[in-house]
């Protein structure tokens, strides 16, 4: 979250705070329930409820695990919804930078609506069909030991 | 609610890991690690910007034509989106409420087959939050 206005100074990052070795950059398990997705039309939704998160206030102090200042624990809740717009595309990356991978892929739009706590606020977005989304896409992918394995 | 237009900014391209799972936070003096009661967890995917974080984390940014998933070893279905919005933030000690916009928040799910550090496949569904 930035201060309104062109330019507007970072104020708040929240994400759950996995890195290696402890975890996955920012990613977090979830109940099998918590996500739906078809993958012939690219419509899906994502839902979890309190998710545990840090606030690092900044981007930076969140990659350096900073303490400037120091992080403060809170939860996220949060409901995205794709649709997908097509159409589809078969991508296979040998690129590092860009990932080792295989799959399908369907161009598609996204919203979400979201809360959040931590510390001394309390986050609450507007509906969700008032976001939009800049990139957005749903598809089937097969990475690592599966590329050769199947 | 991360920013990937923060990170552009920075030039980084993305970091890595290797996923042990949410829970509480543990009460360390800079708590940063959250634990789940697993005897297995996933792996990192390969490739992406190296270089990142503590642990010389490594990333993939995701957009087009990158790979969304973050998790390794990995077969199912994925989904990624770049999100802005507005959010009214409310100062629970003063009352005081603010309308601030969020830009560019990446959210993407995976959800399938994975094989875990164990050496066996499981099945599982993860969100980057």
């Amino acid at each position: 979250m930035f201060l309104p206005g062109t330019g507007g100074a970072q104020v708040h990052e929240l994400n759950p705070t996995q890195f290696p070795p402890v975890g996955l950059f920012w990613t977090v398990p979830l109940p099998a329930s918590g996500v739906q997705v078809d993958p012939t039309s690219g419509n899906a939704y994502l839902r979890a409820t309190k998710v545990p998160i840090f606030d690092w206030t900044s981007l930076e102090n969140a990659l350096f695990m900073g303490n400037n200042p120091p992080p403060i624990p809170g939860w996220v809740s949060f409901h995205v919804v794709w649709k997908g717009t097509g159409p589809a595309s078969e991508i296979n990356s040998t690129d590092p930078t860009k990932g080792i991978f295989a799959g399908t892929f369907i161009q598609a739009t996204a919203q979400m609506q979201w809360s959040a706590a931590a510390g001394d606020f309390t986050f609450e977005s507007d509906p969700l069909d008032t976001s939009i989304s800049t990139f957005a896409e749903v598809g089937q992918e097969t990475n690592g030991l599966f590329l050769t394995t199947g | 609610m991360r920013t990937i237009v923060s990170r552009r900014k920075l030039g980084f391209g993305a970091l890595g890991a290797t996923l042990v799972g949410s829970g509480t936070a543990m009460a360390d003096d800079r708590p940063r690690k959250r634990e789940l009661p697993w005897t297995f967890a996933p792996v990192p995917v390969q490739g992406g910007t190296p270089g990142l974080g503590v642990g010389n984390a490594y990333h993939v940014f995701g957009g087009p034509g990158q790979e969304p998933a973050t998790t390794g070893n990995f077969k199912g279905s994925v989904g990624i989106a770049f999100l802005n919005g507005n959010v009214t933030r409310t100062n629970v000690k003063t009352g005081e409420q603010e309308y601030l916009p969020f830009n560019g928040t990446d959210m993407r799910f995976m959800t399938g087959t994975f094989r875990g550090t164990d050496g066996k496949d499981h099945q599982g569904t993860f969100a980057l939050v």
